[in-house]
């Protein structure tokens, strides 16, 4: 019997690493050119040029960093999107659970909207370069069940499989991947959205629901 | 002059996790090379292309017989698809090499097999 799988959503962890990582380079890289035209190093651009050059790169680098740090605390602050989903199965209804994690003060109210979609990816080599294409084969809002809890947001989200769609698919070329998508609406925290990668195995369902307890 | 084969199956349509179950006939094996049958899948389509053989058996060595036939499907399938972007076939095949080894001519006959999820023939049925 296959168990609930318990998906986070980190993508907002890469973005602000990345971010970080990037103001750091182009720090270092707006530094060393400055240390370099000042010392005579760089001689074919005219000291303004060098100001200009320096400064944007110095503006892009600290403005990459100021973007990751403040998502770093943000994510500090409302914690990991979190869904708890049983196996998915054709024609049936899993009782999925999503959790986020946050202050009473940033959710004070919030509503939960969820949905389900289907899309096929497939690669190809086009001489060096390789090339990309997806299609979108199914899309449907979830029905969302808000929970009370004390803190953050917690919802149980029903999600209706299709009975015809084609299960998950995952070889080198060729995808078929389902997602959840959830988004979080609340005064303090401007548009949240996560997005689970779910799998859908090639079993259709007995028709009673099955959930997370 | 090639091994004569003839493929029956007893299902077209499997079930992931079932087994593509019939009967092979040959004749004209005047070598002895062994009769082989293997269940593959490939996908085609926009996307460069994906496949595997799955399962693979001996049928027999003789001149001339009759096996039955029972290759396994994957639970995790894939099963058999025509989207958009993609499209998933499977193939059950039977081989031999009969005649000169040097002219390098198998017999080759090829049974397209529909792979479905489980529990599809009792909701569709």
């Amino acid at each position: 019997m296959a168990q609930d799988s318990v998906i986070q959503d980190r993508t907002r962890h890469r973005f602000a690493r990345g971010a970080i990582i990037v103001g750091i380079v182009l720090g270092v890289c707006g530094a060393g050119c400055a240390v370099g035209r000042w010392t005579g190093e760089l001689t074919a651009i005219s000291r303004g040029q060098a100001v200009l050059i320096v400064s944007l790169i110095l503006g892009i680098g600290g403005l990459s960093a100021l973007i990751g740090g403040l998502t770093l605390h943000r994510i500090g602050q409302i914690g990991v999107p979190t869904l708890v989903v049983p196996p998915l199965r054709l024609g049936g209804v899993a009782v999925a659970r999503f959790q986020q994690q946050g202050t009473k003060r940033i959710f004070a109210t919030w509503e939960v909207e969820a949905e389900l979609e289907g899309s096929e990816h497939v690669s190809y080599q086009q001489g060096s370069t390789v090339s990309r294409a997806t299609r979108t084969i199914y899309h449907c809002a979830l029905t969302v069940k808000p929970d009370d809890t004390a803190r953050g947001v917690s919802a149980r989200i029903d999600i209706d499989v299709p009975l015809d769609a084609p299960p998950s698919l995952s070889l080198n070329h060729n995808r078929i991947q389902w997602w959840v998508r959830v988004r979080v609406r609340c005064p303090s925290v401007f548009f949240d959205q996560s997005k689970f990668l779910v799998t859908v195995l090639p079993v259709v369902a007995d028709q009673t629901p099955r959930g997370v307890a | 002059v090639s091994a004569q084969i003839e493929v029956r199956l007893d299902h077209r349509v499997v079930e992931c996790g079932g087994t593509v179950a019939g009967t092979v006939r040959w004749t004209g094996n005047r070598r002895g090379e062994p009769i082989v049958a293997t269940l593959r899948y490939g996908v085609s389509g926009r996307g460069d292309p994906d496949g595997a053989e799955v399962a693979r058996v001996h049928v027999g060595l003789d001149e001339a017989g009759q096996a039955g036939l029972r290759l396994e499907v994957p639970t995790q399938g894939p099963v058999t698809y025509n989207g958009q972007l993609l499209r998933v076939r499977w193939q059950a095949m039977v081989f031999g090499r009969g005649g000169s080894r040097r002219k390098m001519n198998p017999s080759l006959v090829m049974v397209e097999v529909i792979v479905v999820p489980q529990g599809w023939m009792s909701v569709h049925h």
